[in-house]
């Protein structure tokens, strides 16, 4: 027995010494790598037509739009098209072409591919189908034109940029698969893009591996990288220390405090750009006292705005000025702010009947959160000040979702604390998606907020944005103006996007229309 | 010893039964709305309709259930909301991961736990007994997230002789070369003589898997070492001792033999819960399981996922206790 034990040990370690002095001597040259770490598993979704979370920073490596947009500028640049232009009626939209484009498939990109992808999307109704409802029909009169006709104007070329929603692939091979056997196969870990990079692999909850695409239309003289690998690192400590180790380049996310340390560290960079996510507090309209103006106003006069972006964000963040972020258009500076003045809120409850508080009012946060948790903490002494009670409920993120959108009006929270940001890069996204009135279904206006005024400057806010954007973001600060008089939601802060990455890599230029992602084509490693 | 085997295997199908009933039932009160989630934010009345439909979720409870459990004896577990993959398919591809690591992690267990109980049993009260108490106390009361970190501090961090985390270096990873047969690293590379493969993944398992095997090392240890120096108090011990049979024999063949049996017990305990215990190594050690699918099902109401887990995790304490039961009974008086 004991020499038939001695015997397996001796084979198991023998075999794979023997099998590394065989397969060593086939060693090829090693492609360069760019490694990212992201702390959740972005990938399930594979369809690009219902992809509407996490997937960007994969799907734009494998997939392109027609255009790109360029907040800084303002400007959309053609990636898949080459040019556009709009009728005066802001009706019909006609985008050209690039030539020559090549599916990872091998197939060549032809306006059918983009008539076909965007109306599988209007008829799937999934992720963001929502961005083409005003596509009435489309036309293709030929391989390289694309003609557009709305129901309505709007700035499609915004819409062809969108981060969500706007990628194009193969028609050929989707239409000989066929719904739904296709949206299985995407989802199975498949695609059909243009992009730099084809998918090599995908682990579920483990890694994504992509390989150059050796057709790639802009081609490959730079110094590219070979692969760019997605690995998953739920755990920031982890992260940080592989990122450390230089096992990878980049982390998704880490803790304020890890991004601190690190940016003393000369081997990483940290880059902080102005992005477009903000934090909202939505005011339950519909609740007493809340319905009253003056007391939404009183509460958005007890928010310690400083000490927040301060102590809780590290100063990686500014406080709001209205829904718009800083940097994209419709974003003005000299709208009116609330700020922490507790004896304006004194003021503004006794106008509305309340001098003294007594009232309690129910926030939910998403648990896990710790940034909105100390957001509440802090908030919650302050309210103390003026005699109103917070109390703060920790609940899973979906079930908070479900409270605020609960038939049962008397169960939904008083204040919700949520993240929100763009899908098409426009001001729209933030006005219709949070403000427009809402009943069936209730989207994201969780203050549950209606105005028809409101409504009606959307709307035409929208119309005007796809030929005159100027005029557009007119009618957009008279919304802001209405809704900030209105307050019902607390604009807490803009958030920074805080980038760590090795300091080896060159040609990351941060751009907030598309959050997280990292347009690894643009990289490269120094000295390599 | 059938009828025996055949009452416990009834037993445990009633309590595999009892497990889908509460797992289901507690999805059916959990305040959240898969449809919703499945059709997205924006979805309308009409389009959430269809997602209830496509989830089966329109239909009355009882037919909920009758549906999940003719599936599950089809092996279809449901479809992941989160993922939109056959949950029995994202159980495939995570439990390798998990079981290679549990597995490892108790061979260790069992190559150090047993060898210092029988030492501190044979050497009671000695500074080898204290020692090899002291270690088991250790193994059972350190936090394993504790112990984790530390190890990756020493072995990574400071020696750097062992990997951070995963199962597999980067460039491995990259070049695409790691053999995919069975999802257990260690043999697929023994199999296909990638050693280069088989050495990285080695390397790799070595912490997580002596950070699992910590706890089960501590109850193995102690639970021989009492039960051994229970059994080494016997009368049939000192009469075979004054038959002047020789120690090795009277201890090994006949006291250890007697002694193991609440020792296997523990071990199976053991083992069934190391598979949840690994959740927690896994995400520090960014081993790519069950535990981080476990978590992300937990967090986003993927319920179809978390009654998979939650009934393949049943199955197995139901087969690891069936297993133990079965070898135990193997000695004629606790079948009696």
């Amino acid at each position: 027995m004991r020499r038939l034990v001695v015997g397996l040990i001796a084979v198991c370690l023998v075999v794979p010494l023997l099998a590394v002095g065989c397969k060593q001597g086939t060693a090829s040259k090693t492609p360069s790598v760019f490694t990212m770490a992201n702390n959740v598993d972005p990938m399930g979704v594979w369809d690009p037509s219902d992809a509407f979370a996490e997937q960007l920073p994969i799907l734009f490596n494998l997939y392109e739009t027609l255009l790109k947009y360029d907040p800084a500028t303002d400007k959309c640049t053609g990636v898949l098209a080459t040019d556009w232009s709009v009728t005066p009626d802001g009706l019909t939209w006609t985008f050209h072409l690039r030539q020559g484009v090549k599916f990872h498939c091998g197939h060549e990109l032809t306006s059918a591919d983009v008539k076909y992808d965007i109306e599988r999307i209007q008829r799937r109704g999934m992720g963001a189908a929502f961005i083409w409802s005003a596509v009435k029909s489309i036309d293709t009169p030929d391989a390289y034109t694309v003609v557009l006709h709305l129901t309505r104007p709007c700035p499609m070329d915004l819409t062809m940029a969108s981060a969500y929603g706007a990628f194009i692939y193969c028609s050929q091979c989707a239409q000989a698969k066929g719904d739904p056997a296709l949206a299985d196969w995407f989802n199975q870990g498949n695609e059909l893009g243009t992009g730099p990079y084809k998918l090599q692999s995908w682990k579920l909850g483990d890694e994504v591996i992509m390989t150059r695409f050796d057709d790639y239309w802009r081609g490959w003289q730079g110094n590219h990288f070979d692969k760019v690998v997605m690995k998953v690192v739920p755990e920031t400590g982890t992260a940080r220390q592989m990122l450390e180790a230089g096992e990878v380049d980049y982390v998704r996310l880490l803790p304020f405090e890890d991004i601190e340390a690190l940016k003393k560290n000369p081997a990483f960079n940290v880059t902080a750009t102005p992005g477009f996510q903000n934090v909202y507090i939505a005011i339950n309209t519909l609740h007493k006292p809340l319905d009253n103006k003056l007391v939404r106003q009183a509460i958005a006069y007890t928010v310690p705005y400083q000490d927040i972006v301060n102590k809780v964000m590290f100063g990686y963040a500014a406080q709001a000025t209205g829904p718009v972020p800083k940097g994209m258009w419709g974003h003005f500076d000299d709208l009116k702010q609330y700020t922490y003045d507790l004896n304006k809120a004194k003021d503004l409850l006794a106008q509305a009947g309340c001098p003294n508080g007594g009232f309690t009012l129910v926030m939910t946060i998403a648990s896990g959160d710790e940034n909105h948790r100390k957001v509440a903490e802090l908030w919650k002494s302050e309210l103390a000040k003026v005699g109103i009670n917070l109390d703060i409920r920790t609940m899973p993120f979906d079930a908070q979702w479900e409270l605020a959108k609960s038939p049962d009006v008397s169960q939904r929270q008083d204040l919700y604390i949520y993240y929100y940001w763009p899908d098409v890069c426009s001001p729209e996204t933030y006005f219709e998606g949070c403000f427009v009135t809402q009943k069936d279904p209730i989207i994201y206006n969780v203050s549950y907020y209606s105005n028809p005024e409101v409504d009606r400057l959307i709307s035409a806010a929208w119309e005007k944005a796809g030929t005159d954007r100027k005029a557009a973001a007119q009618i957009y600060k008279q919304v802001q103006e209405k809704i900030i008089e209105d307050c019902p939601v607390i604009f807490l802060y803009d958030m920074e996007d805080v980038r760590v990455m090795s300091a080896s890599i060159k040609g990351f230029v941060d751009n907030p229309a598309y959050p997280y992602v990292i347009f690894a084509y643009d990289l490269s490693r120094e000295g390599k | 010893m059938w009828t025996f085997i055949v009452r416990r295997l009834v037993n445990g199908i009633l309590v595999i039964i009892g497990v889908s009933i509460l797992t289901f039932m507690l999805t059916v009160i959990i305040p959240s709305d898969p449809a919703a989630r499945w059709a997205g934010p924006r979805a309308n009345a009409e389009q959430l309709a269809k997602a209830r439909e496509e989830l089966g979720l329109d239909q009355p409870v009882l037919v909920r259930y009758v549906r999940y459990v003719s599936g599950v004896l089809r092996g279809d577990l449901g479809t992941s909301i989160r993922t939109r993959q056959p949950v029995m398919r994202d159980l495939k591809t995570y439990i390798p991961a998990t079981a290679e690591l549990v597995i490892v992690g108790m061979i260790i267990a069992l190559l150090v736990g047993v060898p210092l109980g029988i030492w501190s049993a044979l050497r009671k009260d000695s500074w080898i007994d204290h020692l090899c108490r002291a270690t088991a106390v250790f193994g059972v009361s350190l936090p394993t997230f504790w112990l984790a970190m530390n190890l990756q501090v020493l072995f990574f961090r400071w020696l750097g002789w062992l990997p951070l985390g995963g199962r597999l270096s980067g460039f491995i990873e990259a070049a695409g070369t790691a053999p995919n047969i069975t999802g257990f690293l260690l043999l697929d590379s023994l199999l296909t003589l990638n050693g280069t493969v088989f050495f990285d993944a080695l390397k790799h398992l070595l912490l997580p898997a002596v950070t699992l095997a910590a706890y089960p090392i501590g109850l193995v240890a102690k639970q021989l070492r009492s039960s051994l120096l229970e059994v080494l108090n016997e009368d049939y011990v000192r009469v075979a001792r004054a038959y002047g049979l020789p120690q090795r024999l009277v201890t090994y063949g006949y006291a250890l033999r007697n002694a193991l049996g609440p020792t296997i017990t523990v071990f199976a305990l053991c083992l069934g819960y190391s598979l949840v215990n690994t959740f927690l190594i896994e995400a520090v050690f960014n081993w790519p399981g069950l535990g981080n699918y476990t978590a992300l099902a937990v967090t986003t109401g993927d319920y179809p996922a978390i009654m998979g887990i939650t009934l393949f995790i049943a199955v197995v304490y139901v087969l690891l206790n069936l297993i133990v039961d079965v070898l135990i009974a193997l000695d004629p008086r606790v079948r009696v």
